[in-house]
């Protein structure tokens, strides 16, 4: 199983030559495939990887070679014929896009299939290597397939990052584009090209079926941490790297391994990660956030607590309070009470004082804040929208944790400097030397 | 019988299963679902080898249709949870599926021939002698019997439940404000191309089902647009016609049978779309594609 | 007069970013109301809240006093035109079908009954003479009529319709009106998401003013006033604005003690 030691294989040229040449093929089809991920065209690195089939059978039946300069090109301008199939189905007839995809897929392959059929019943030598093409092995690439594999895929990159700005303009809002005289038809045609060229190449290290993973998989992937195009691209293509380099690997040191499936195992472990810890897409970051979050708001509603008893006692110099105290005032869940209360004695709020426990400075200035944001939220709810009046209070004591200064001196602003709340009870003012 | 007329029958049964089905897929704009259970079928293949340790034919198709509902399911899942497109979606499930398969295969059963490749191409010409022995007496081709029963399957759900088929694959959120599970009933359409594709796939290979699916619809459509009845009749004609046009070729050309009838469902389709666009050319399209 | 339809407490958020905030509401039965306000107010999302499309974070809604599971039937919801497939294989006649199959369980077919309920409703909305066509071929007014008629033949008693008027020529929208009015007299209510400030007197007999929280409500001549206008289309846009981001950003929602 174990062939060579892992130092000796990366003293390989010829392994090192071919890291290379899938790290290129990587690069460039991720960024492809965002693009048909953007165009909303996922599929077309399946439906392309299709359509080289029928090259391959004609170029192998005419020239009986398996020579990569002879198969390749072939395969790409059966692939290119497919898609300009493709192409016209979907805007001249106006065939729903998933169907002439669908179409097309099904169809050249047929056509591959038979002449293939006609091909295996001919006695002509070296007609085995479909199972290489259906399921990919860099171990059976040679200089020449890696030489032609590493130039084509630089050249994609190279004219990706040429025309991104326009394409990116293409894609976001054709009729934007069109107005300021960028032909859309030629980039999206550029686009079709590229994503066929990628495929027809890539086929030979990850197979005809897991060829769109590549595509797909480092798009949607890359989409769980950002929405903005240069970071997407990126991301994919760090992605796609990581799982291809790594797929080649095993693939060369167990020597029964695909490359294919390896590549589509590790791209869907990224995935799993990516919608687990990003924050953008829930999954156990955001619990945790929302968790913290939580917290927060708890220990500010104590800590208001506290500056409600304040102003409910006649005595103002018994400034001290119980937890029972407290929990009179507003019941909460013990476990609730509990950990908000242990937050806001971190945060320095609340300290203990005599038989319990008092409002530090600080924590008086924190509660007449989010006091004033309460009431102005509740002044201005009650004088521009209609809420019925328990839900004006309610509502404002959401509100009071999200409001920031600049909102509550807006609403100030709005409100006319109000000094009274809905209910009658005086609205603080805004002190300088405030923390958030 | 003569192996030629049962090639004949395997051919319309599958024919008549995919229009029936294929036409409920294509309608609700998920064609690419044919393909992608086609290569996740083989997960469940090998998943059903594994478990029951044996090169069963029962298990193995169990394994294919589990695999085949289970990819439909899930990819729903999947699009509603991320907000992405359903072709995504599907590429996502169908490839780490195949992956996973083709994995376990070379660990695990390079030794017993799971016939991938026969998934893959399929040769209906040989579905005529591929019959099941219960006993002692030969009940015929097992394709028969197979499709048959995927046929069966399709007349009745799609007779039985017509109304709300046509309604919920339509306006799918005015039947669910209505108070109709809409989700349901399109998990029951993606759950019937699945027993009709995995029934179809080891007679008539994945090529041809996919084919099948999607192709004689979209011919139809090109005719019939008011309505889905006739769409369906208009579909199955044209399937049926094209098999026979296929059988044909095939025969005269020596290739493959599968191959040659999907090629010519792709062929006539073709042609027939450039003669529609070149009789009626399309109106301007409203939204830019 | 009772109400129709009491709405309490409704919180809707996309993405984090609130669509409705705290709208209460109730809508008097036999009457016609309009919801109005600017774009993105969430006019279309408290139409799907009521009927079930979309899970509001919170939120009660009882029609005549009672669930909407038990008053399924009794409700028509009329979807934006957009949302539609055109190129649907389906005539006319057979989608304003539709409207019978919530009375249907789903094995069962449409009898005499079923079949004279659907002309009539065709009747009304005035598309007999195109039942047979398929959809696509129908202009933008004959589309909503359709529409309607599916609605009607529901035969229901509340019906929400999504700006049933955009994008549609000036005679359809006035017979529509006389349509809707007829059908307020003989006991409905409807409720209609409207694009345009201008017609809610003539048309509505009550009126809604949204913009993300319910700025206003009552009868349409008491409550379009200068003021509220102001303040459900311009004004304090800014302050919201701010409030949604901030939400956004932090990611908090309510939770509870």
């Amino acid at each position: 199983m174990v062939e060579l030691s892992l130092i000796a294989l990366f003293q390989e040229p010829n392994f090192l030559w071919v890291i290379l040449g899938v790290c290129m093929l990587a690069i460039a089809t991720s960024c492809v495939g965002t693009f048909a991920w953007l165009n909303k065209q996922s599929l077309i690195g399946d439906a392309m990887a299709h359509c080289a089939l029928p090259g391959v059978a004609i170029a192998f039946l005419f020239s009986q070679s398996r020579h990569p300069l002879i198969l390749l090109p072939a395969a790409i301008i059966a692939a290119l014929t497919g898609n300009a199939i493709l192409n016209w189905l979907v805007r001249r007839t106006k065939l729903s896009p998933d169907s002439a995809l669908a179409i097309v897929l099904s169809g050249y392959f047929a056509i591959g299939a038979m002449i293939l059929s006609l091909i295996q019943k001919m006695p002509i030598a070296g007609k085995a290597g479909i199972n290489q093409m259906l399921f990919g092995q860099a171990a059976a690439l040679d200089s020449l397939d890696v030489n032609v594999l590493t130039i084509t895929a630089c050249v994609v990159i190279f004219i990706v990052m040429m025309v991104l700005p326009r394409l990116r303009m293409v894609i976001f809002d054709s009729q934007f584009a069109q107005t300021t005289g960028t032909s859309v038809a030629v980039y999206k045609q550029l686009m079709g090209v590229l994503i066929v060229v990628c495929v027809v190449i890539g086929i030979q290290i990850v197979g005809v079926v897991l060829m769109s993973s590549l595509l797909i998989f480092p798009a949607i992937n890359a989409r769980q941490w950002s929405n903005h195009l240069h970071r997407l691209l990126v991301i994919s293509a760090i992605t796609a790297l990581l799982a291809s380099v790594l797929g080649v690997l095993i693939s060369y040191y167990f020597s029964n391994m695909p490359t294919g499936p390896w590549i589509v195992v590790f791209l869907t472990i990224f995935l799993l990660f990516s919608l687990l810890f990003s924050p953008r897409s829930g999954g156990l970051v955001k619990r945790i956030i929302d968790y913290r979050q939580q917290t927060i708001i708890h220990s500010e509603n104590i800590t208001r607590i506290w500056y409600l008893l304040h102003h409910k006692t006649d005595n103002k110099n018994t400034a001290e309070f119980t937890k029972t105290d407290a929990l009179k005032v507003r019941s909460m869940k013990s476990q609730t009470f509990n950990r908000g209360f242990k937050y806001a004695l971190k945060k320095g709020w609340l300290e203990p004082w005599g038989y319990g426990y008092r409002l530090s400075t600080l924590g008086f200035s924190k509660a007449e804040k989010i006091t004033r944001h309460h009431r102005l939220w509740e002044k201005y709810l009650s004088e521009n929208k209609q809420l019925p009046a328990q839900q004006v209070h309610n509502a404002a004591e959401y509100a009071e944790h999200i409001i920031d200064d600049n909102i509550a001196d807006k609403l100030d602003e709005i409100l006319g400097h109000p000094s009274l709340d809905p209910h009658g009870q005086f609205i603080p003012i805004k002190k300088d030397s405030s923390q958030d | 019988m003569d192996s030629i007329y049962l090639l004949y029958i395997i051919a319309l049964l599958a024919s008549l299963s995919c229009a029936l089905s294929g036409t409920l897929l294509t309608v609700q704009k998920k064609a690419m679902l044919g393909d992608a259970i086609s290569h996740s079928a083989l997960l469940g293949l090998v998943l059903a080898y594994l478990i029951s340790g044996e090169r069963s034919i029962p298990y193995m198709f169990l394994g294919a249709l589990v695999a085949g509902i289970g990819t439909a399911y899930v990819t729903e899942k999947l699009k509603n949870t991320l907000h992405i497109q359903y072709d995504a979606a599907l590429g996502v499930i169908f490839t780490a599926s195949f992956a996973v398969a083709v994995i376990l295969i070379s660990q695990y059963a390079r030794q017993v021939d799971l016939d991938a490749q026969h998934l893959l191409f399929g040769e209906i010409a040989l579905a005529p002698f591929d019959t099941i022995l219960f006993g002692n007496s030969d009940l015929g081709p097992r394709a028969i019997w197979t499709l048959s029963l995927a046929l069966l399957c399709n007349i009745v759900v799609i007779t039985l439940c017509w109304n709300r088929l046509k309604a919920t694959l339509f306006s799918t959120n005015s039947m669910q404000a209505i108070g109709i599970k809409a989700q349901y009933w399109q998990q029951l359409c993606s759950i019937l191309v699945a027993i009709t594709a995995v029934s179809a796939f080891e007679s008539v290979g994945a090529i041809l089902v996919v084919a099948l699916l999607v192709i004689p619809t979209n011919t139809a459509k090109l005719f019939v647009k008011h309505s889905l009845l006739q769409t369906i009749i208009i579909s199955l004609v044209i399937s049926l016609i094209t098999s026979i046009q296929g059988i044909l070729i095939s025969f005269w050309l020596d290739t493959a049978v599968a191959a040659t009838i999907a090629t010519s469902l792709f062929v006539n389709f073709l042609i027939l779309s450039l003669i529609q666009n070149w009789i009626y050319p399309s109106k301007a399209n409203i939204q830019t594609s | 007069m009772s109400a129709a339809i009491t709405v309490n407490n409704l919180n809707v958020r996309y993405n984090y970013a609130p669509v409705l905030s705290d709208i209460s509401l109730s809508i008097p039965e036999q009457n016609m109301a309009a919801i109005i306000g600017p774009n993105g107010a969430g006019k279309s999302s408290l139409l799907k809240s009521l009927v079930g499309l979309i899970k509001p974070d919170s939120g009660e809604f009882s029609f005549f006093g009672a669930n909407i599971e038990k008053q399924r039937m009794n409700i028509a919801y009329v979807a934006q035109r957009q949302e539609v497939d055109w190129d649907f294989p389906i005539t006319v006649r057979e989608v304003v079908e539709m409207g019978r199959f919530g009375h249907l369980s789903w094995w069962q077919r449409l009898d005499k009954k079923d079949s004279r309920i659907v002309d009539n409703a065709m009747q009304m909305a005035g598309v007999t003479n195109l039942q047979n066509r398929q959809i696509s071929e129908l202009s933008g007014g004959q589309q909503q009529r359709m529409f309607v008629a599916r609605a009607l033949a529901q035969q229901a008693n509340i019906y929400l319709l999504d700006e049933p008027f955009a994008g549609i020529d000036v005679s359809t929208e006035k017979a529509l009106v006389e349509l809707f009015k007829k059908l307020v007299k003989q006991g409905a209510t409807i409720v209609a998401v409207h694009h345009d400030v201008s017609t809610v007197k003539d048309y509505f007999d009550y009126a809604l003013l949204l913009n993300q929280y319910l700025i206003a409500q009552g009868k349409s001549t008491d409550v379009l006033t200068d003021e509220n206008l102001k303040k459900t289309y311009t004004a304090q846009e800014s302050v919201q604005d701010s409030y949604n981001m901030a939400i956004k950003q932090k990611q908090k929602w309510p939770i509870h003690d």
